[in-house]
């Protein structure tokens, strides 16, 4: 049998992340969690309480996983927040920690984790997009804007990334029933839906799946790539 | 201090050219160049060297220092010249941690 692979999976706390989480531990491989609040612990699954944008926290947490496991297969940078408003009722302070969270965030563990799969000939980056960011959606100009940033990040980190063996994609999920769309108006997130060619919510498994895909030894030349759900 | 780090230094060069052809060695000298017409290094590889070098500190010495700071590369005299001058850049930098 294989050896398992070691994924970390960020804001692995809850909603997808959470799935996520528990989908690769199910399949026996090794999987590491963080989220900032702390979360039950279940076989091949730890999980460790951290901000994604606490340079030094993420260091520690790579270095424990070195130590602990000399090295990383697969990174999913799930963890992301969003604040849904109108720009003029935004306030800076909502706009920064958006940007943290989902840019900061999202570069600081892609850095770490190519930093230690380089030296295993290679390793799986997967970031989060949205559908908001090519919808280019209203009220979300902050979170869509964040995206766009992760996509051009993810863009760059797979031909910065791609002689060392590692590949970078993304996966933009359409609306899913998380916390992250609870606040969101129901007719609001059925004219997204509407605006699909799959015209459904998406579950966790279509998310899944398209990990899954990414992550595939098979996928190697799958890199710089955006994949969003429900055909936007 | 200084001896620790040109230990390190060396172990670095070694777990770099530990994936290298033999006629690609980076000979541990501290004349060695890493910029320049005259270095084996390409970019990428000098990124290599460079990612090596600070997870020697950290592995050794337990301090994360990062290197190509900004401060790095507005110097006058690049501190990636040689493999002396990154040693000597090096020694600066955890010499002014320790002075706070």
């Amino acid at each position: 049998m294989a050896e398992p692979r070691v994924i970390l999976v960020t804001g692995a706390r809850k909603g997808i992340g959470n799935s996520l989480a528990r989908h690769y531990a199910g399949l026996g491989d090794r999987v590491i969690g963080c989220s900032r609040k702390p979360a039950d612990e279940y076989e091949n699954y730890r999980h460790l309480c951290l901000d994604v944008c606490d340079e030094t926290a993420v260091g520690e947490l790579f270095s424990e996983i070195k130590s602990t496991h000399g090295r990383i297969d697969a990174l999913i940078n799930n963890a992301g927040i969003a604040a849904m408003n109108h720009a003029l009722l935004t306030p800076l302070d909502t706009a920064r920690r958006i940007l943290d969270t989902n840019v900061i965030g999202t570069f600081l563990f892609a850095r770490e984790a190519a930093r230690l799969m380089m030296k295993n000939g290679g390793g799986r980056i997967v970031n989060f997009t949205t559908v908001a960011t090519p919808l280019r959606l209203e009220g979300e100009a902050i979170y869509a804007s964040s995206k766009a940033a992760v996509e051009n990040l993810t863009r760059i980190l797979a031909r910065e990334f791609g002689e060392m063996g590692i590949t970078v994609n993304a996966i933009g999920p359409s609306p899913v029933r998380t916390d992250l769309v609870r606040n969101v108006p129901e007719e609001k997130l059925q004219s997204l839906i509407d605006r699909q060619a799959v015209k459904r919510f998406a579950e966790t498994a279509d998310i899944t799946n398209v990990v899954d895909f990414f992550l595939r030894p098979e996928s190697a030349m799958i890199t710089g790539q955006v994949v969003y759900l429900g055909g936007v | 201090m200084e001896e620790k780090v040109e230990k390190l230094m060396r172990d670095a060069v070694a777990e770099f050219n530990a994936d290298r052809p033999s006629d690609q060695q980076l000979n541990d000298d501290t004349l060695t160049p890493l910029i320049g017409k005259s270095t084996l290094l390409d970019s990428l590889d000098l990124v290599r060297l460079i990612v090596a070098v600070e997870e020697q500190i950290q592995d050794t010495l337990d301090i994360r220092l990062t290197l190509a700071d900004e401060r790095a590369m507005s110097e006058s005299s690049s501190p990636f010249r040689t493999l002396g001058s990154l040693q000597d850049y090096i020694l600066q930098r955890l010499s002014e941690q320790d002075d706070g």
